[in-house]
């Protein structure tokens, strides 16, 4: 009975040793993509937490981003699109949302990312309550509309006003908080030359433009005269070309 | 015994009534008036969480200078409706609207005037986050929960775990849901357990007929069609469900709002500007401002002196 005993321990004790080794290997291989976002102006200086002169004449500082992604998907150089997450949620002050990771597909050459701006309308759809103070679409985030029960997109605050007058009495709150489906922006590219060697992990930077902002593909906002955006029917058409010019400004390094 | 003692021995019985022994709620649906509550297949009813919600519901805990509780602007004596136009908040911010009644809200579809929110959990949300209501983050108020040795207890016993906002939020929808008024003289009228005095009658004739229609949205046993409507009130910022839809044609629509208990519920409209039912219906009367989105159906009535006294009395056995 004893060496029956024996022979069994010994056995089980050999698969157990193959089946972690195995995962272990399995694990080894696998490439990741580790998303950090990162603010600039004008692809060049720190732009978080620092005065950005907007047009040289309105200096802009950021203190608060946030924002959700969604169907993050890699580009193969065949043109053939992969999914590798469903949303992410990135907050410059919670150093919990400060990185996205990513399982890349096995054997395949990258040439960029397409991802979306904002949740899509299932996501947008969702209880705040029902997920764990942790969750990126817990209401712990800060990004729910209770009233209309969707997330805002993004909620990038701070304050503005002229050109080195940034902290004085006179400096005017800025806070854009653009949301709703109609707001989703869909299918933005972001190329990059993806070479990650097998069982190991790359950083790349995605990086968001605060000039492009105030001064992208949607047009000009004026952060003195078209400081907020939040959900009123009025705020829309700012909402639009801002949640578009941020888009359009993000870029990988 | 005061109206007041009365309401809530009535609430309380009703609640009595409704949870049984062994957790589970036999609720009401012997009355044959009231269509059966649906209960969202995520938050079943039960009567630990309904006790639960009651607690945290009259509670200044939810609030993040302590200062009010749900109850502060949802009074049991005024039918969970507040007697001031625009109630305030914590560190006495003012709201954004009149405080409705949170009676029969089992069968609303959706929530708030302008229909923005989709279902009672969710409505909860609103008050405990809006900064000019409860002002609370949901990581704080899980925090003071937590120490609370009474609330570890009740939330165990509920839910079988710690307080979460999950929790907190199925608690008082389930506590809201189950605030039914089916007891009023109308009521007991269409029971065919009382006699309408001639006055009420001839209120309720008026109400219904052609000439009034305001049994046409004021419809069915909800004295409500949920449905949204320009009455032609004087426009304010606010533009109603507009702010939801974001369809120009929705501007200046609100809910119709149930007459349930209505006498006990002044004042009177979305941003409560009147204040009580005389002017209410003196208001119908004229017809409201002309505008091209109003309903048509509210136009001029022409109502006599009589009409008018025979009308309010008929809303008061509501």
């Amino acid at each position: 009975m004893k060496t029956w005993l024996f022979s069994f321990r010994f056995i089980a004790i050999a698969f157990l040793t193959m089946a972690i080794s195995c995962r272990s290997n399995e694990e080894t291989e696998d490439r990741f993509i580790r998303l950090v976002p990162h603010a600039n102006f004008q692809g060049n200086t720190e732009g978080f937490l620092n005065p950005n002169p907007i047009n040289g004449q309105t200096d802009v500082l950021i203190t608060e981003i946030k924002f959700y992604v969604s169907n993050l998907r890699a580009v193969a150089t065949d043109d053939k699109e992969y999914v590798l997450a469903e949303y992410g949620f990135f907050d410059f002050k919670n150093p919990d949302f400060q990185s996205l990771t990513m399982k890349l597909p096995a054997g395949v050459n990258i040439k960029g990312l397409r991802i979306n701006v904002g949740l899509d309308s299932t996501l947008n759809y969702s209880d705040p309550a029902s997920f764990v103070q942790s969750h990126p679409l817990s209401a712990a985030r800060g990004m729910y509309w209770t009233w209309a029960t969707q997330y805002r997109f993004l909620l990038i605050e701070g304050k503005a006003n002229q050109i080195g007058q940034i902290g004085s009495s006179s400096d005017q709150v800025i806070s854009y908080h653009p949301g709703g489906n109609h707001l989703y922006v869909e299918d933005v590219f972001l190329p990059i030359n993806l070479n990650v060697a097998d069982g190991s992990t790359r950083q790349v930077s995605l990086e968001l433009d605060i000039e492009q902002w105030f001064n992208g593909i949607s047009g000009s906002i004026d952060p003195l005269t078209e400081s907020n955006v939040h959900a009123a029917p009025e705020d829309q058409e700012l909402g639009r070309k801002f949640i578009q010019n941020f888009a359009g400004g993000m870029s990988l390094q | 015994m005061s109206r007041y003692s009365l309401l809530i021995l009535c609430f309380s019985a009703l609640i009595l009534e409704s949870c049984t022994s062994d957790d589970t709620v036999s609720i009401l649906q012997k009355d044959a008036l009231l269509p059966p509550i649906i209960y969202p297949l995520e938050n079943p009813i039960s009567a630990t969480k309904v006790q639960l919600g009651r607690t945290l519901f009259f509670d200044p805990i939810l609030s993040t200078d302590s200062t009010i509780s749900c109850a502060s602007c949802h009074l049991p004596e005024f039918a969970f409706s507040d007697t001031i136009p625009v109630s305030k908040g914590a560190h006495s911010r003012l709201g954004f609207r009149n405080s409705p009644s949170l009676y029969n809200l089992a069968w609303k579809p959706l929530f708030f005037k302008d229909g923005g929110v989709r279902n009672l959990e969710l409505q909860v949300l609103a008050p405990l986050f809006d900064p000019n209501e409860l002002d609370f983050g949901s990581t704080e108020l899980v925090k003071r929960l937590k120490h609370s040795p009474l609330y570890f207890k009740l939330f165990q016993k509920a839910f079988g775990g710690e307080p979460s906002l999950n929790y907190v939020v199925k608690a008082l929808a389930s506590f809201e849901r189950m605030l039914i008024y089916n007891e009023s003289k109308f009521d007991l009228f269409l029971k065919q357990e009382i006699m309408l005095s001639k006055a009420e009658l001839r209120g309720m004739q008026l109400f219904y007929s052609p000439k009034l229609a305001c049994g046409s949205c004021h419809t069915g046993i909800l004295f409500t069609d949920f449905q949204y409507y320009d009455i032609g009130l004087p426009p304010t910022k606010d533009v109603g469900r507009y702010r939801v839809t974001l369809d120009s044609l929705d501007k200046y629509k609100f809910e119709t709002p149930s007459l349930k208990a209505v006498g006990l519920t002044a004042p009177y409209m979305h941003n409560g500007s009147m204040d009580n039912l005389r002017k209410v219906i003196e208001w119908y009367n004229i017809g409201g401002e002309i505008r091209n989105l109003k309903d048509a159906r509210i136009r001029p009535l022409d109502l006599s002196k009589k009409e008018k006294e025979d009308l309010l009395t008929f809303l008061h056995c509501l």
